[in-house]
């Protein structure tokens, strides 16, 4: 479409509306064109709906009009036409050639033209050497027909927010069918076809949270209320050795056997468990033990509950860096609890928090459970096995040794499949290209019973935190990320802007553009 | 037509420039020059000009960088100039209200951006419990009460 002529018309003097439309005339001189195309223009006005219908096609003001004459910029150019309506506030757009666009504002406000085509802006610049007149710009135009929007503004730059006069944006699609309805022999333009038109698909929604920040705390739970003691068919003793020595001594020695047989075929069938436990067994008196309800004359301290609670105390995790540094995933958290190994924690739970660890034990089986309290709430709860039994049969011992392999089994796994995981893990992280993702190390294996009382007995937290770089300067020259709204006059030094909508700065749209770029590349305040 | 001839000595960032006053020249502005990027012939002694990097242009209500001063003839240079919009409209910008994404002196750290850099090797640390299990007890379990 180069080297064909267009002609923009624009109107304004109503904030409420605009348009902007391109049609072809034929090239007149001076008011020739005006004066003989006068009544073709209040018929295309009239027939073409985006074009403002209310705008009137008003009689020039010769004075005017020969001033613009004057001004010696028109001289060499054909003029092709002008137009303006009649608002309080006259605005005159003055049109040349068929590659550049020339607008001549009378106005008492100060004004800006500004023609673009999609995001791109075209040439415009400022003259002083006008006198008198407000601004003279030069466009370029493109007069490229494509399916990008075109638009021509006319901003009042007196205004808050740059407030357009005028402003109209039309498709080119719409532009282009209106332009070849003016130009005989030239195919109508076609536009391509949208499949997914006329859409609709998407929705509008989210922002409807409740905002609800109550949090219930979970204390740790007491202990059962009924044990296998209270059913009378167990009795559990927390001998000294040397009482456990005479009750052996009883057993494999003065044993009534016939007694005893009318009850069991074997008196060790009486003994239920001997175990070692890391707890004091409550104290519930001295009673005789009684094997198979025969008296061994023996005298040892009943356990007065099944159920143990032991605390462990608390800790609580103070922030090193008060920054997100001292989160996931750049500190990391790891808990040890004796007889039930090492968990990772989540930073989020701890963080700033008191984690407070409380046991609850039965000696029966060695079964425990450990609570971890976050503030007040328990966040984790982890079960092990406590005690360490002790073989009085070789059955007993057949059983505590396949324990143990069991055990031992379980951690041979776990070392097998962390080392088998670990290079695709490490792979994985290196293609994250980032510093912080580190793989994650099993700190322990199986801690159950015997291997538990091998162990490390105090509870311990296992924190891997980042070390800073933190350059001299660093807030003067890059500042700290804000995220926060603020006037700018009342904020100092280093400063970079996520988001501005700049308003009342009365400088032009290319200015504008540079100061916006300028604030979010940062600026001293 | 007034114009001021300063020495920056400030960032470029800066709103509030650091400026040295060195001369002010009247003329009339005989040609027509942009007024974001000015270019202008003064006549007058070049060594003096080619000491300032900063003018004022008080018709235009602008300040400018000078980009380029080129000497044409015995008596006459050409100065360039490029608009600084940030101080030229230093009074307006300070008006406006923005989010504020980096700042000096006002910051929330637990904001994850990226920003603070961490060195490869961290470190590692252990943190006991008070107390843990501090006893060994026997506990025997027979049938029968």
């Amino acid at each position: 479409m180069a080297g064909e002529v267009r002609t923009f018309l624009a109107h304004v003097g109503s904030y409420a509306s605009a348009d902007t439309m391109v049609i072809n005339v034929p090239t007149f001189a001076n008011n020739e064109w005006f004066d003989t195309q006068k009544q073709s223009m209040e018929q295309i006005i009239a027939n073409y709906p985006f074009f403002n219908p209310t705008c009137t096609w008003v009689a020039v003001e010769e004075n005017r009009y020969s001033a613009m004459l004057q001004s010696g910029f028109a001289s060499g150019h054909v003029i092709q036409g002008y137009f303006y309506n009649s608002s309080t506030q006259p605005l005159i757009l003055y049109f040349t050639s068929d590659r550049w666009l020339s607008i001549l504002i009378n106005s008492p406000q100060q004004c800006e033209v500004t023609y673009h085509v999609g995001n791109v802006y075209h040439t415009k610049d400022h003259s002083s050497s006008l006198t008198g007149f407000s601004a003279f710009t030069f466009l370029t135009l493109d007069t490229t027909v494509s399916t990008r929007t075109e638009q021509l503004s006319i901003y009042d730059i007196d205004a808050p927010r740059f407030r357009a006069i005028t402003s109209s944006t039309e498709t080119t699609e719409a532009l282009a069918d209106f332009y070849y309805s003016f130009w005989d022999g030239v195919p109508p333009y076609t536009p391509s076809v949208d499949p997914y038109e006329p859409g609709g698909e998407s929705d509008t929604g989210g922002g409807d949270g409740t905002f609800d920040d109550t949090s219930v705390p979970v204390p740790v739970p007491g202990l059962p209320g009924i044990s296998a003691v209270d059913t009378k068919f167990i009795t559990l003793y927390n001998p000294t050795l040397s009482e456990l020595q005479s009750l052996a001594r009883y057993m494999w020695s003065s044993f009534d056997l016939n007694t005893f047989r009318k009850l069991f075929a074997d008196p060790m069938d009486c003994i239920l468990g001997l175990s070692i436990v890391p707890v004091a067994v409550p104290d519930g008196g001295q009673a005789e033990v009684k094997v198979g309800n025969i008296g061994t004359g023996v005298q040892m301290n009943k356990a007065g509950a099944q159920y143990v609670t032991v605390d462990c105390g608390s800790l609580t995790v103070e922030r090193y860096w008060g920054a997100y540094l001292d989160f996931a995933p750049y500190t990391r958290a790891e808990i040890y609890l004796p007889y039930i190994g090492a968990h990772a924690l989540a930073m989020d739970d701890i963080m700033g928090k008191t984690v407070h660890v409380v046991y609850n034990i039965d000696i029966l089986s060695g079964a425990c459970a450990a609570f971890l309290e976050c503030d007040g709430t328990v966040l984790y709860t982890f079960t092990g096995q406590c005690s360490s039994s002790i073989p009085i049969s070789g059955n007993d011992f057949t059983s505590v040794i396949n324990g143990i392999l069991g055990a031992a089994c379980s951690i041979g796994s776990t070392v097998l499949s962390g080392g088998a995981a670990a290079p695709a893990a490490v792979s994985s992280i290196a293609s994250l290209a980032t510093n912080v993702m580190k793989p994650t190390v099993e700190k322990s294996g199986a801690m159950a019973g015997t291997g538990g009382m091998l162990s490390v007995q105090v509870p311990y937290l296992i924190l891997t935190r980042p070390k800073q770089a933190i350059p001299g300067s660093q807030n003067k020259e890059m500042g700290y990320p804000a995220f926060i709204t603020r006037v700018l006059g009342n904020v100092s030094g280093y400063t970079e802007i996520e988001s501005v909508h700049l308003t009342g700065i009365p400088c032009t749209s290319q200015e504008l553009v540079e100061i916006e770029a300028a604030l979010k590349e940062g600026v001293i305040l | 037509m007034t114009i001021d001839l300063f020495i920056n000595t400030s960032d470029r960032r800066q709103l509030t420039k650091q400026l040295t006053p060195v001369v002010s020249l009247t003329g009339a502005l005989r040609d027509s020059t942009s007024i974001l990027s000015p270019v202008i012939l003064i006549e007058g002694d070049s060594s003096v000009l080619s000491t300032c990097n900063y003018m004022y242009i008080p018709a235009f209500s602008r300040y400018y960088y000078i980009t380029e001063i080129v000497s044409v003839r015995m008596g006459f240079t050409y100065v360039t100039g490029s608009v600084d919009v940030l101080t030229s409209w230093a009074t307006e910008i300070r008006a406006n209200t923005a989010i504020i994404k980096r700042q000096e002196n006002e910051w929330n750290l637990y904001l994850n951006d990226g920003s603070l850099k961490i060195y490869q090797d961290g470190a590692v640390l252990t943190r006991p419990f008070p107390s843990g299990f501090t006893t060994q007890e026997l506990v025997l379990a027979v049938a029968g009460s």
